[in-house]
């Protein structure tokens, strides 16, 4: 009874502890980012060339998805709160045309670039191997947050798949803060 | 004990908590519609979505999203009214106070037909496509169009009844 009681209490140990490192799991942590050479919806070009130096937040989005409608607001609140701190915050919207996500994007005010991917292969480099591999690879990542490093590699990911929803963007300020903070 | 937690903890990193196992996330279900020449009668279509998952319904609160709408190809065989959707069900976005009109599990549209009396006895077959726009708890996928063939049989009689029943 007493060698039961064990293994049931390891067991339900081992569920916990490996649920926990579950959701904390990011993947592509500590890989240099892919590079993407993209025009934003004002026509003006921007790459990640040309960002080195600089904390990257980048989100991946559509004009019809809540849960980047959701995040928008917050995220023109971090770029406010961070934009002096040398953090590059910008939206790439993933295969939808010009006009509609300028009109879309109009009501958010963002005063960040938001930059089209209008064939969807950057949204598709960002997605990790093995993912969701019944998804298209540019589907992967919509609603995703990324923080790039100054050295161009990823230090946070939060694939919404892998963790919860944050709306507010904690995770992603606390991030932040950290790599500030060395 | 050591095997056993071994052999949990490999089977527990096993499912991947990355993955979505199924490909459908919508799937349709449609039967027979049998009809009458001058009657009114419903096609029924089922849908059902993959738990865990809902789709944007056909009345959403924000201009942006995409609503699920049900497009039907012009037949001049029957005269077709609008795709009736059940009523919506809430879903909010967690951490936020948006609410969301969704769909979700297993729902019905049922189409308005109305036979000609100049149509004759026969298998018609009314074209349709369901566009819709699903997401998860967590996230969202891109929007899709299923193409959907849906059988109507036309008798002369004017008894008939539903396929099944």
């Amino acid at each position: 009874m007493k060698y039961f009681q064990k293994l049931c209490s390891s067991l339900i140990i081992v569920f916990v502890t490996t649920a926990l490192y579950a959701q904390e799991k990011q993947p592509m942590i500590g890989q240099t980012a892919p590079s993407f050479e993209l025009k934003s919806v004002d026509d003006k070009d921007y790459s990640m060339e040309q960002m080195k130096g600089k904390l990257i937040v980048i989100h991946f989005a559509t004009t019809w998805c809540p849960f980047c409608n959701a995040e928008a607001p917050n995220l023109e609140l971090l770029y406010q709160l961070y934009k002096d701190k040398g953090v590059q915050v910008m939206i790439i919207d993933v295969k939808e045309g010009k006009d509609l996500v300028t009109q879309s994007f109009k009501r958010f005010n963002f005063s960040f670039p938001a930059l089209l991917d209008n064939d969807g292969k950057v949204a598709a480099s960002y997605a990790p191997a093995g993912v969701l591999p019944d998804l298209a690879r540019d589907e992967v990542v919509l609603a995703s947050n990324l923080i790039i490093d100054r050295e161009g590699k990823i230090r946070f990911y939060s694939l919404l798949n892998t963790t919860s929803f944050d709306a507010k963007l904690t995770m992603a300020r606390k991030m932040l803060d950290e790599l500030l903070s060395q | 004990m050591l095997i056993g937690s071994i052999i949990l903890i490999a089977w527990f990193m096993g499912v991947d908590q990355l993955q979505v196992r199924e490909k459908e996330i919508v799937s349709v279900f449609v039967e027979e519609t049998f009809a009458t020449p001058g009657a009114k009668c419903d096609a029924i279509i089922r849908v059902k979505v993959k738990e865990g998952y809902h789709i944007q319904a056909n009345k959403v609160n924000d201009a942006s999203l995409i609503p699920a709408t049900l497009r039907i190809t012009p037949n001049s065989k029957f005269n077709i009214g609008k795709a009736i959707f059940p009523p919506y069900k809430l879903f909010q976005l967690e951490g936020t106070d948006n609410y969301l009109h969704v769909f979700d599990s297993l729902f019905t549209i049922r189409l308005h037909i109305k036979t000609p009396a100049i149509t004759k006895a026969g298998r018609y077959i009314i074209k349709a496509q369901l566009h819709y726009q699903a997401c998860d708890a967590k996230t969202c996928l891109f929007p899709k169009t299923l193409d959907l063939e849906l059988p109507i049989v036309v008798s002369q009689n004017t008894i008939y009844h539903r396929k099944g029943t």
